[in-house]
């Protein structure tokens, strides 16, 4: 039955989730799996978005096309990645938000980073990334300071 | 007296994205039989991925091959093996360059053989264009003891439980 619900799931099928266990429907030998959970919350012109879990080699396109729906398709004019609850990033990962971060400019909208700890911030370090978007220490202090610009 | 590696692991996978994280996770429950901190194992971690990534990436393009994550413990350290036998690698020093790819994706950032480099102590890396590639990488706890696991069947095993610093309690 295990065995079954996972290949059905890998096909994109939704299936029933016994109660208080949500379905996964991407769950599979290519999917993410519970790797990875990319959330958001919109803010009036804000948009935050919260990354938590592996952000690598499996995940990355994941992670790429929902901040791309979600945050390039809209009309939010300043995007908060938070990676603080990053728990791996491999160069796979870096590349993806890099990327966001070359995007969201190139569209001359504004972002900022909650940069997560340990290795995963040595990872984002090599890149610069301090160089290419301001970095908060937590959301709360991402989004007081966009009350102070906009005050 | 022989020295005799006292731990070593070998296994084969396919090259599918899934197989990134458990090389890594295998290598980092591998690794913890040396006193490693946590964040030496985290750095582990991302060497391992970035070597099996790249036989994901780069070495079969196609079809999915096989990968052989091989690992031991020696003269106090973990050397891992990554080795495929997918196209290879023409110029490796080239390839070794931060920021160098092949790739042709944009969010490709180039940085695979400089996280090997930066989070382990050696790398080795051999190559030849269709034949395959083999990433040798070791690594020696910093605050390990010496020689640790040089005399067979004596566990270096450190004392469960570390400190806040993720360090191990043992000095
Ligand atoms: N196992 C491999 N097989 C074939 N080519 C490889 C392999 N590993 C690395 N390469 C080559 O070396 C380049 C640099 O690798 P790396 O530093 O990991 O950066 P990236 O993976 O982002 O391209 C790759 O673009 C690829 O051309
Ligand atoms: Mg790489």
């Amino acid at each position: 039955m295990a065995a079954s619900n996972f290949v059905r799931r890998g096909a994109g099928v939704p299936a029933e989730a016994p109660d208080g266990e949500r379905p996964r429907a991407d769950k599979g030998p290519q999917g993410t799996g519970d790797a990875l959970q990319v959330t958001r919350e919109a803010r009036d012109q804000t948009l935050v978005v919260r990354v938590v879990g592996d952000l690598d080699i499996r995940t990355a396109a994941t992670f790429r096309q929902q901040v791309d729906e979600w945050f390039l398709a809209s009309d939010h004019r300043r995007l908060v990645l938070n990676l603080s609850r990053v728990t791996f990033l491999d160069s796979t990962g870096l590349g993806a938000v890099l990327g966001r971060v070359r995007r969201v400019r190139d569209a001359g909208r504004q972002m900022v980073i909650v940069p997560p700890g340990g290795v995963s911030r040595a990872v984002l370090d090599v890149a610069a990334l301090g160089r290419a978007v301001p970095l908060y220490r937590s959301e709360r202090a991402a989004l007081d300071e966009e009350a102070q610009t906009h005050a | 007296m022989p020295e005799a590696p006292y731990n070593h692991l070998a296994l084969e996978v396919p090259s599918l994205p899934v197989n990134a994280e458990l090389c890594r996770l295998t290598v980092a429950v591998f690794a913890a039989e040396l006193p490693f901190t946590l964040g030496e194992i985290e750095q582990l971690k991302v060497a391992v991925a970035e070597a099996v990534g790249n036989c994901i990436l780069h070495a079969y393009p196609g079809e999915p091959g096989r990968i052989a994550l091989r690992a031991r413990l020696a003269d106090g350290a973990v050397v891992v093996d990554v080795e495929d036998w997918g196209r290879g690698i023409a110029d490796v020093a080239l390839a070794r360059q931060p920021s160098y790819t092949t790739s042709t994706d944009p969010d490709h950032v180039g940085l695979g053989f400089a996280f090997m480099e930066q989070f382990t102590d050696a790398l080795e890396v051999v190559s030849a264009p269709g034949r395959g590639t083999l990433v040798r990488m070791r690594k020696r706890p910093a605050h390990g003891q010496d020689a640790v696991g040089q005399q067979a069947g004596l566990s270096p095993r450190p004392e469960e439980g570390t400190g806040a610093d993720g360090r191990p309690l043992r000095p």
